[in-house]
């Protein structure tokens, strides 16, 4: 039950983490698991196949546009993603959301809502 | 010159690439966000195996992204085969049209046309029976049409409505 509840609330949030990362800084889907993983002590921890249907579907809704980049000296060309203003647009509304979101919930929890 | 372990990797991403259940266009989209993936492995001191390793093999690699990405599969409606058989009968009975006219009288279909002349020998009417392909190709182009039609509508809806 628990591992059911776990995984429907990351589906929902990754999303909202891949877009706030892309948005920071230009990256590639590795660095992306990386930081994820990094970020959340390893709750986050991702295989390239979770990762690549979220990108693309930032992608295919116009919030992140991907590119190649040649890399540095003997660096191999990567596929880099960034943000569009779009992007960015959505960033700030989704961290309203959640921060609305956040604070019902807690709210419930903490029982301020007790009546 | 590759050298082996370049050889090896190849392999393996072309071997990936073959178990993958998507459409062409997703099927490169993963493959190149695999293979800065793995340079990506490269650059941060990974050996090939244990690249290998964090990736799992090729088939279980593979069908974990086949599972993942099953909103980007986008099957055709089968429905759209039907359009496409209608399409090529349609096809068919034109060509036997035009085979059938050219081995009973052998003639061309242009020749079989012209005697029209006959028949509508006042000058523009001439023209046109002469030059006109004659209304029941027409009829089985139009089907034809039509069958190409529906199959390409049936198909892109589907890839939309998956997304």
């Amino acid at each position: 039950m628990e591992d059911r509840l776990a995984q429907q609330l990351k589906k929902g949030v990754l999303e909202m983490l891949v877009l706030e990362l892309v948005c920071r800084k230009a990256t590639y889907g590795y660095e992306l698991l990386q930081r994820l993983k990094e970020g959340s002590e390893g709750l986050f921890q991702l295989k390239e196949g979770t990762l690549y249907p979220i990108l693309y579907r930032l992608e295919d809704d116009g919030l992140i546009e991907s590119r190649w980049s040649q890399g540095e000296g003997r660096a191999a060309p990567k596929k880099i993603y960034s943000a569009t203003d779009r992007g960015r647009q959505a960033r700030l509304r989704r961290q309203l959301i959640w921060v609305e979101f956040k604070k019902t919930v807690d709210s419930f929890y903490e029982g301020g809502n007790e009546s | 010159m590759m050298t082996e372990a370049q050889k090896k990797m190849k392999r393996y991403m072309s071997s990936i690439e073959r178990k993958l259940n998507l459409p062409r266009d997703v099927k490169k989209r993963v493959m190149t966000d695999l293979m800065t993936s793995v340079a990506a492995r490269r650059e941060a001191g990974l050996t090939d195996e244990e690249i290998y390793g964090e990736l799992g093999s090729a088939e279980k690699a593979a069908a974990d992204l086949n599972e993942q990405m099953k909103e980007f599969a986008c099957r055709g409606n089968p429905w759209r085969f039907v359009f496409l058989a209608i399409a090529l009968l349609a096809l068919l009975r034109m060509l036997c049209g035009v085979l059938i006219t050219h081995m009973l009288t052998g003639m061309t279909q242009n020749e079989a046309a012209s005697i029209g002349i006959i028949g509508g020998a006042d000058g523009p009417t001439a023209v046109f029976v002469t030059s006109s392909p004659g209304g029941n190709t027409w009829f089985w182009l139009l089907v034809m049409i039509a069958g190409i039609a529906g199959f390409l509508l049936l198909r892109r809806r589907d890839c939309k409505a998956a997304k």
